[in-house]
């Protein structure tokens, strides 16, 4: 999907050059906006030109990334999970680092250790060995096959963008962003991610299987002598810059209650709970939903050509937002009940008119 | 010294508040206009059925005044609860964003207006393109006044509204129905009476077969296979059938002689006491003391004296009455002046026997033309209940305690038309009415015209257009009152004849 940021209005002012060499912050402001959405689009055009149809997947990809979160793609084997993680990587000129997650893998194969080192003239001392976390662009690929304690080596890298070692504390290269992948299928042999770790994670996607037209489309691109590969737009430095641009809008009070009323209407014993919510739900959304939220609706609405977060942008993000944060009770995981309908059901039950 | 950001925000803050006060208004109207229809949708229903309960009624009470009532609620409920709920310039902006689809510009853009602390770039940014966007909505094409969801419901309280005020008054249609069950009631009464009338009579063989159709008639008018008109019409048949065989009796000469052979009889004392029943109507008791003098002339005899008396007398009426014919006393007359002359008694007794017979007939024809008369009497009133239906209320018809005669036209009365004694009375006591002879010969001739076999002389469906087309316009050119001129208009309705 081309993604067109629509012209913005200019405010009058902004046109005027203000005293001396001084840019107008206003202008520089409503450039850099322009910038992020012209970005966005060129990364989300390349990508397309590897992966067949997943717009929308594509697009919640990038306002993951953009937003500074961490995905959790879920969906069955050979749907292109991977290709897509491995194509994002590419376009934005990054540091790209896939780990396998299997039972037997360690936490330090994850973050790395210390190996004796001997030097030039002949001693020898311990030197870091930094592990593939140490990179930008991580895929944890089924994530579900290590055990907890290996997947929760991911937990300092994901939050804090740093890794201690020893008591030795190492900052990540920003952007530092996370795709997990995970089968829903194989159950036999996986570990359910903790609950600390699922919330680490913005948004979880899940991936359809793709249509008749875009399964012929795949065969086409990957059976033919000529391989499709996506080449860098942008600068991993832009991305972080980008980045910056989307913590920068605001958000107006009762745009913030409604996200804030969402996330409380997911706990059952909240006043906003809804009928669904009481029945199946055991505990609600964590407030890194609600900045999850937030943030993602951010990126929509700059996107969109505006400079504040309607609650439309809140809608379009809460369900990838908190699918993965509600957490159901026995009787909802008996029923099966899908949590997206749960959150739904939040949304429809929350009043606009929230001032 | 001017700081041109705080006037340029300052200048935005303006024009967004004068916008959402500007679409305050538009809400409030459009608020009234909903509650308006709202409260309209149950108030009219419930108008209209007062309108409606009122109209059926009859009721004093102006349907103009429930109308003025009920617009009078509808707006105070419709400007109470819009004004109860008047909108906020938040609410305004939330209006405004919804329905522009502005995604929450406006709503956010006041936010950060209302903060006092300084803004950041992309608030004063945002701040100008929601300011910029509002500026280019049409306000007023986007809140026009729309006709809510439940308009339809509208329409049709008001159509129901309107329906009412054309709601007949059920009281009339009653009291015209209540009219036409009491003229029923009436002309049956007036069917009894004759009956009863003409029971008292009934040794007649011919009255005796009027008698038996009469009450089948009554049966049949009773149980409504007859209507009044075909009453009135069999009536006329039974009265004109009955008129016939009175005048197959031949006796309308004899009616006449009677006056003159009356001085006759009183001159003789054995014959005094018929002239007197003759002169007191009782033809039988006449007939009966004729056949008294025989008897006495066959078993004793009479006096030389009484014999010239008689044959004097009998002599005499027979010169007066002129040639003898059986439709003249003349010749029994004559035969027992021969008789009592030559002593003949046989003579004398057949004559007065021949004598009293036709006396006897005499009171038959007289029975019988009573009974026509009582017939026409009946119909004519029956018809005159009959006319009396729709406009006029028929008071039951009572027993006068006057006296009565040729009353028609004396006296004063409320109610005019329902007096009882008015015309009843009078046409029963004009057929009653008979002339005193005198003593002088006189002749006398009963003529028996069309027009006493009915009382119209032309067809009613003649006449009856003409009549009610000036009626019509007596109606629409003079002052009358509005009730009046629907009487009349019914009554013409009620007796246009069928075709």
């Amino acid at each position: 999907m081309a993604i067109t940021a629509p012209l913005m209005i200019a405010p009058k002012e902004s046109t005027k050059s203000t005293k001396g060499h001084m840019p107008d912050p206003t202008a520089k402001f409503k450039r850099d906006a322009t910038k992020f959405a012209a970005g966005f689009d060129k990364i989300h055009k390349e990508i397309s030109k590897v992966i067949v149809g997943q717009d929308r997947l594509i697009e919640d990809v990038l306002t993951g990334l953009f937003s500074g979160g961490h995905v959790l793609l879920e969906g069955v084997p050979g749907i292109g999970k991977t290709v897509l993680v491995n194509t994002l990587a590419n376009t934005i000129a990054s540091k790209f680092s896939r780990i396998q997650f299997t039972p037997d893998l360690m936490p330090s194969d994850i973050i790395g250790t210390r190996v004796v080192h001997e030097d030039t003239t002949g001693r020898k001392h311990f030197k870091f060995q930094p592990g593939p976390v140490f990179t930008q662009v991580l895929l944890a690929d089924e994530i579900n096959r290590a055990t907890p304690k290996t997947q929760s080596a991911l937990l300092e890298a994901m939050q804090e963008k740093s890794v201690t070692v020893y008591g030795e504390q190492h900052i990540l290269k920003p952007p530092f962003f996370v795709m997990a992948t995970q089968n829903p299928l194989e159950m036999e042999g996986t570990y359910p991610l903790p609950e600390a770790q699922m919330d680490r994670f913005q948004f979880k996607l899940l991936v359809s299987f793709p249509s008749l037209k875009d399964l012929i489309e795949v065969a086409r691109r990957t059976t033919a002598g000529k391989e499709t590969k996506a080449s860098a737009v942008i600068k991993s430095t832009e991305v972080v810059k980008l980045q910056q641009i989307v913590r920068a809008i605001p958000i107006a009070e009762h745009v913030e209650e409604f996200a804030a009323k969402v996330v409380i209407a997911s706990h059952p014993d909240s006043e906003f709970a809804t009928p669904m919510v009481k029945k199946y739900v055991k505990y609600g959304a964590s407030p890194r939903g609600l900045q999850g939220m937030i943030l993602g609706s951010k990126v929509r609405a700059l996107l969109d050509g505006r400079f504040n977060v309607s609650i439309d942008d809140l809608r379009s993000v809460a369900i990838p937002s908190l699918r993965h944060r509600v957490l159901l009770n026995f009787e909802g995981e008996a029923e099966e009940t899908p949590t997206d309908e749960i959150v739904g059901e939040i949304l429809d039950s929350i009043s606009t008119n929230a001032s | 010294m001017n700081n041109p950001e705080s006037e340029s925000q300052s200048e935005e803050r303006r024009r967004l508040t004068s916008l959402l006060t500007s679409i305050r208004r538009k809400l409030l109207a459009q608020d009234l206009f909903d509650y308006g229809i709202k409260t309209a949708t149950l108030v009219f229903p419930i108008s209209a059925m007062a309108i409606a309960i009122n109209q059926f009624r009859g009721s004093e009470i102006s349907s103009v005044w429930i109308i003025l009532a009920c617009m009078g609620s509808t707006v105070t409920i419709a400007l109470y609860r819009a004004f109860a709920n008047q909108k906020a310039h938040f609410n305004a902006a939330l209006a405004l964003d919804e329905k522009a689809k502005l995604q929450d510009r406006v709503t956010s853009a006041l936010q950060f207006l209302a903060k006092t602390t300084g803004h950041s770039v992309p608030e004063k940014l945002q701040i100008s393109d929601a300011v910029e966007h509002a500026q280019q909505i049409n306000a007023g094409q986007l809140f026009r006044l729309r006709l809510p969801a439940h308009g339809r419901w509208f329409a049709l309280g008001t159509m129901l509204l309107i329906a009412s005020l054309f709601a007949p008054n059920l009281l009339i249609v009653d009291t015209v129905e209540a009219s036409i069950d009491q003229t029923k009631q009436l002309q049956l009464e007036e069917l009894k009476a004759l009956e009863e009338e003409l029971v008292a009579d009934d040794d007649d063989p011919e009255l005796q077969a009027t008698l038996e159709k009469l009450r089948e008639l009554q049966k049949d008018f009773e149980q409504g296979e007859l209507s009044d008109r075909d009453l009135m019409i069999e009536l006329a048949r039974l009265d004109e059938e009955l008129r016939q065989k009175t005048e197959q009796l031949g006796v309308q000469h004899l009616e006449g002689e009677l006056n003159v052979v009356v001085p006759h009889l009183m001159g003789s004392a054995s014959t005094q006491q018929v002239a007197t029943a003759i002169q007191e109507k009782d033809l039988d008791k006449a007939a009966e003391e004729l056949a008294k003098l025989t008897e006495q002339a066959r078993k004793e005899g009479l006096s030389d004296e009484e014999k010239k008396q008689l044959a004097m007398n009998f002599g005499a009426a027979a010169a007066k009455l002129g040639k003898p014919s059986s439709n003249s006393f003349s010749g029994e007359f004559s035969s027992a002046a021969e008789a009592l002359e030559s002593s003949d008694t046989e003579g004398f007794c057949s004559a007065c026997k021949s004598m009293g017979d036709k006396l006897k007939k005499v009171n038959k024809a007289r029975k019988m033309a009573m009974a026509c008369n009582k017939l026409g009497q009946c119909k004519a009133c029956i018809g005159q209940c009959n006319s009396n239906i729709g406009g006029y209320s028929l008071a039951p018809k009572s027993k006068s305690n006057k006296e009565g005669g040729l009353r028609a036209g004396n006296g004063s009365s409320d109610e005019p038309l329902t007096d009882p004694s008015r015309l009843e009375e009078s046409y029963r006591q004009l057929l009653q009415v008979a002339g005193q002879a005198g003593d002088g010969p006189v002749e006398t001739e009963t003529e028996i015209t069309e027009g006493q076999l009915s009382p119209s002389q032309l067809a009613m469906k003649d006449i009856h257009a003409e009549f009610a087309a000036v009626a019509e316009e007596a109606i629409e050119s003079e002052t009358i009152p509005l009730s009046h001129r629907f009487h009349v208009k019914r009554y013409f309705q009620t007796i246009r004849p069928k075709e």
